[in-house]
């Protein structure tokens, strides 16, 4: 495991970044002395709040904005040099948030087909392809089905499945799950799960859902442009008066516990799931009970 | 009183694609409610939602507005449309105008309203969604995404609408800009005593803010009840592929495990106070 996490996938260095629209941005830099590396096989999540720069960092790391000052390396390809912009794409590939803009075909596994079609693959290792990414988002059953037919998280696994048949080495998302009901999510929170464990693949996932960062194996908050705090969910997620003061949550179970605790009950805060908050209080109140 | 009676709607009647949206609902909404919609995708919210805008008509069935029977001969549509006032989903993409002023006036000018008239609509519209005066005369293309979508909210408030429906008004908002969108829409409707419907895929939002809720299941309605009794049935919302807020399903399992709590805890003060009070005895 620590041999693969010194492993950098992603290498971004002092990266600063400003939109030529300066009446949008009121000609602030969108991305100041950004410097973050993204490791082989990690999980890693982004949060922050809209416009704080985090859809553009995203966008730095397969070449669709290149940094006006400071360097993007993917693999050791510098984003800057346009004559690498394939390999890189095919390194690092992108999910968005609205399924429907990204599916082109009117069957299923025709869509998925897709990249490997346009990256010139050979037609049997197309549909080696095609079958292992509908696989690895269990959408197989789905392969001769129309794309606008299926619900929102199927569709957007449909979007994953076809970044999946580049084989690439960084699945990058921007906000999935935002537009999908409550068992859409989960669905695509299963999948980059499973992608990530079982497939070794490295997840960058920015996201608005505290409970969905809390699953990642290292979260990274912006703010105003910056990287303003880095460590495991529960290292981020325990500094709850920070993250609120920069218009951000955390999960309701470590709310709930920073509530208590305030409250004057000695609780721990640097609890993420529900399972955690109910263990510790269940411990308290079956210690309390036992103790009269 | 909204009085849905019997009400179908099916797309594509008779062709081979044809696909019933919404199935037999029978439904009853009080003025000055705050009435939360959820369903999984695909449940009919949607279509439930511009049936009763008055934008589609129902299939089969009826539609009453306060004793107006929506579509029927005696019913001035045109009137009941400036009674209602529909937010769709990702509002900002419909601003169009020059000014962020124009665009929230275009509602009341269709309502060949005098300038004074419109010019108050719009400045108490602006108010209620917090837009600062200097704003009004911005390019709405100049501005921030949740400043958009209140430009977007401001415009079908100024209707003066008696019912206001919201499709999903916080997706894609950060906390920070949902809480505020959220937050407006419930002193709108404290202050203004409206009929509020707001669809939503966010179980903590709705538990929040509204105080009824009804669940849409494949067409159908499943429930409509008081907030508080809906997420006491969280093992039927997961089954409907919907979800209940983490802090309920915190309590639900602190209640398997003996701790004397209430059912259907669907906010965290209200778990905290609970929680603290067994706690501490």
């Amino acid at each position: 495991m620590d041999g693969k996490t010194n492993n950098i996938v992603v290498d971004i260095k002092n990266v600063e970044f400003l939109y030529e629209d300066t009446e949008e941005t009121g000609g602030s830099r969108v991305l100041k002395d950004v410097s973050l590396q993204v490791r082989r096989g990690e999980f890693l999540a982004v949060l922050g709040h809209n416009g704080s720069g985090k859809s553009t960092l995203a966008k730095h790391l397969n070449a669709i904005l290149i940094p006006e000052k400071g360097k993007v390396m993917v693999e050791g390809l510098d984003t800057s040099d346009e004559s690498l912009l394939f390999d890189i794409r095919q390194r690092v590939g992108m999910v968005f948030q609205n399924p429907d803009n990204q599916l082109v075909a009117t069957i299923v596994e025709e869509d998925v087909a897709f990249a490997p079609e346009n990256l010139g693959v050979p037609q049997k290792e197309i549909r080696e392809r095609v079958d292992y990414a509908l696989d690895a988002v269990n959408m197989t059953e789905y392969k001769d089905h129309a794309p606008h037919m299926l619900s929102g998280g199927q569709k957007q696994r449909i979007a994953i499945a076809g970044v999946l048949a580049m084989k690439p080495d960084v699945l990058v998302m921007d906000e999935p799950t935002a537009m999908l009901d409550p068992a859409g999510r989960r669905e695509i929170m299963e999948t980059v799960k499973k992608l990530n464990r079982e497939e070794g693949m490295t997840v960058v996932m920015i996201t608005h859902f505290m409970e969905e960062a809390a699953q990642a194996d290292r979260v990274v908050v912006m703010d105003h442009g910056k990287i303003l705090m880095e460590g495991t969910p529960r290292e981020v997620f325990s500094r709850v008066d920070e993250i609120k003061k920069i218009g951000l949550d955390v999960p309701q179970a470590t709310e709930l516990m920073y509530l208590l605790k305030k409250s004057g009950l000695n609780f721990e805060t640097d609890i993420l799931s529900a399972d955690e908050c109910v263990n510790v209080i269940k411990d308290v109140y079956n210690a309390a009970k036992e103790a009269l | 009183m909204i009085k849905l009676t019997d009400v179908s709607y099916t797309y594509m009647t008779g062709g081979p694609f044809e696909k019933a949206a919404v199935s037999d609902v029978n439904l009853t909404l009080n003025n000055g409610d705050f009435i939360g919609l959820m369903g999984h995708t695909g449940s009919g919210k949607s279509t439930l939602i511009q049936m009763i805008a008055g934008l589609i008509k129902p299939t089969s069935g009826t539609i009453e507005i306060d004793g107006q029977t929506l579509h029927s001969k005696d019913c001035n549509m045109r009137k009941i449309r400036f009674k209602t006032g529909l937010v769709m989903q990702y509002p900002e993409y419909q601003l169009f105008e020059e000014t962020v002023f124009k665009d929230i006036a275009f509602g009341p000018s269709n309502m060949q309203l005098p300038d004074e008239d419109i010019k108050r609509r719009v400045e108490f519209a602006a108010d209620l969604v917090g837009l600062a005066p200097e704003i009004l005369e911005k390019s709405p293309f100049e501005l921030s995404g949740g400043q958009k979508r209140r430009v977007a909210i401001a415009g079908v408030l100024a209707m003066e609408p008696q019912l206001l429906i919201l499709d999903e008004p916080t997706a894609g908002l950060d906390p920070a800009g949902r809480d505020e969108i959220l937050c407006k829409i419930k002193d709108m409707h404290r202050r203004l005593g409206i009929t509020v419907i707001l669809v939503s895929h966010s179980m903590e939002d709705l538990a929040n803010i509204t105080n009824r809720i009804v669940v849409m299941n494949h067409g159908r309605v499943a429930m409509h009840d008081k907030t508080s009794e809906i997420f006491k049935k969280s093992e039927e919302l997961q089954k409907m592929g919907l979800a209940v807020p983490q802090i309920t399903e915190i309590c639900e399992k602190l209640r398997a495990a003996g701790l004397p709590l209430s059912e259907g805890i669907y906010t965290v003060e209200m778990a905290k106070a609970e929680i603290e009070k067994v706690l501490k005895k």
